[in-house]
């Protein structure tokens, strides 16, 4: 049986005392998480609206997404949408999960955006809960590809397409590098895809997108002409994919 | 000296042709108008005209009609747009899936009576920023101050005080320049009118006492851009008289 606990927002205190322990972490710190913070009336508040949220072990981040759409999913997105008291929050609740311990019993929190959201457009997309909540929210299931690691880590695949506005925003772009890269029996990346030394893979797809997207308006093109347009260094990812069926033909607003 | 190519065929919208406004509510919600002129242009009459309105990593798009049927948005919420600062626009005039002309990093303006050549030239946003009082931010479209969020009174103190100013804007001033001409290498013959570059080259060479931006044949070494840098900033301290706002104030604190 699991526990509700009410989701609840740090304070500016709460996000301050956050910092300064993920700081403590990264100098080799072994204390647990400050999990009093989460219930502390001066270090966290309740999210203005009342919302229960469970303890639980996501094998993924899409499986973690799918559950925070069951859990806030009604929520007018602008009022969750770079909410940095909530998403840290959320980074405590699940603390040992976006930052398990490890073997030596440390743990490795990485740099504070991780786990605190900032408003730098650059650094944004890496809060490893809202980064990937925010794609999810913009494709859903169909954003597998860059969404099918564990809580704790980022992959190549969405740190290099959620960074980039002409990309994120594209459902085409999105679809293409999905049916190039992703596995759907496995469940993760195609071997190699991520690597950047092999022909045709994610870098060269950056590279290349972003020349078409210098002749070619690809908000109006389909996933199909647009997988056409890509030079022969990626046929050997195409093998088995051309079935799109996942992303409507037309732009989106 | 051209030392670009355009070799991919598309047109150049001149940005004078094309104007935004963008209006936020009581709430902070942001909607926007559009006016394109495409006059004598001689663009396909079929061809399919977008705006592209976009901060961040958030973008929306809009098809406004043909070129010879324009549908422009008037008033248009952007729901979407990452809150904090002014979206850039871009228009893109589509024929059969490929792009004929575009403009883009077109600076809005806002509603609050500005002139129409009125542009903001540096838009500036609140976050968090530690123990850092502002900074300046090259990582979008173009520079944004940001200034301490956490900082009580720190808008009025930015917009109003006379030591704030003198301290911090010509620091401002220098660290643009530099950023444009050192580390973008920048010069009028390869750049558009309408881009936040030129216009902050255009502000510089206005500074009464300021000079022209030499060609870039005349440049010779970094040191010449220090030079022309530094002879702009000493322009900007003139015209706003900084050394006496700031003299004022040092005046008043030490009696």
């Amino acid at each position: 049986m699991t526990t509700a606990f009410p989701l609840r927002m740090l304070t500016d205190d709460g996000i301050r005392a956050f910092r300064v322990y993920l700081q403590g972490l990264r100098q080799g710190s072994r204390m647990a998480p400050p999990r009093e913070m989460l219930l502390s009336p001066h270090q966290s508040e309740e999210f203005p609206i009342p919302v229960a949220v469970e303890q639980r072990t996501f094998a993924s981040r899409i499986e973690f997404c799918r559950y925070m759409t069951e859990v806030i999913g009604k929520i007018p997105y602008n009022l969750i949408d770079g909410d940095i008291h909530l998403w840290s929050w959320l980074s405590l609740f699940y603390f040992d999960q976006v930052c398990p311990v490890r073997t030596d019993e440390t743990r490795r929190p990485g740099m504070d955006y991780r786990h605190i959201p900032f408003r730098d457009y650059r650094y944004r997309h890496r809060h490893l809960m809202e980064g990937a909540y925010h794609v999810y929210h913009l494709y859903g299931d169909e954003a597998a590809l860059l969404l099918c690691s564990p809580l704790y880590q980022e992959n190549a695949f969405h740190h290099e397409l959620a960074g980039r506005q002409v990309m994120i925003a594209n459902p085409a772009i999105i679809s293409v590098a999905t049916e190039l890269y992703y596995d759907v029996e496995k469940e993760r990346p195609k071997t190699g895809s991520g690597q950047w030394s092999n022909p045709g893979t994610l870098r060269r797809f950056i590279d290349v997108v972003n020349q078409l997207d210098m002749t070619h308006d690809l908000f109006t093109m389909t996933p199909r002409r647009l997988m056409e347009l890509l030079p022969p260094e990626f046929d050997a990812w195409k093998q088995g994919s051309l079935s799109f069926s996942v992303f409507p033909t037309e732009g989106r607003r | 000296m051209i030392r670009k190519f355009n070799y991919t065929g598309r047109k150049t919208i001149p940005h004078n042709r094309l104007f935004f406004t963008v209006y936020a509510d009581a709430a902070g919600r942001l909607s926007f108008k559009a006016t394109l002129d495409f006059d004598t242009l001689n663009f396909p009459p079929g061809a399919e005209v977008f705006i592209e309105v976009y901060r961040g990593t958030s973008l929306m798009r809009f098809p406004c009609g043909t070129v010879e049927a324009l549908e422009l948005p008037d008033r248009e919420p952007l729901p979407h747009i990452q809150p904090g600062g002014l979206p850039l626009f871009r228009v893109k005039v589509v024929q059969k899936g490929r792009i004929f002309a575009a403009a883009d990093k077109l600076i809005p303006q806002t509603e609050s009576g500005e002139r129409g050549d009125h542009v903001c030239m540096l838009p500036v946003e609140f976050v968090e920023l530690e123990q850092l009082v502002w900074r300046l931010d090259f990582s979008g479209e173009q520079p944004v101050l940001q200034l301490n969020a956490a900082i009580a009174g720190i808008r009025e103190v930015a917009r109003t005080t006379s030591p704030f100013f003198a301290l911090v804007y010509p620091e401002i001033f220098r660290q643009i320049l530099r950023s444009i001409l050192i580390d973008g290498n920048f010069s009028h013959d390869e750049s558009d009118a309408g881009d936040w570059q030129s216009v902050w080259i255009r502000f510089a060479e206005s500074l009464p006492g300021g000079s022209s931006l030499p060609t870039s044949d005349i440049w010779t070494s970094v040191q010449d851009k220090e030079f022309w840098i530094e002879s702009s900033v000493a322009a900007f301290c003139r015209k706003w008289r900084v050394k006496e706002r700031f003299s004022s104030f040092a005046d008043k604190e030490s009696r």
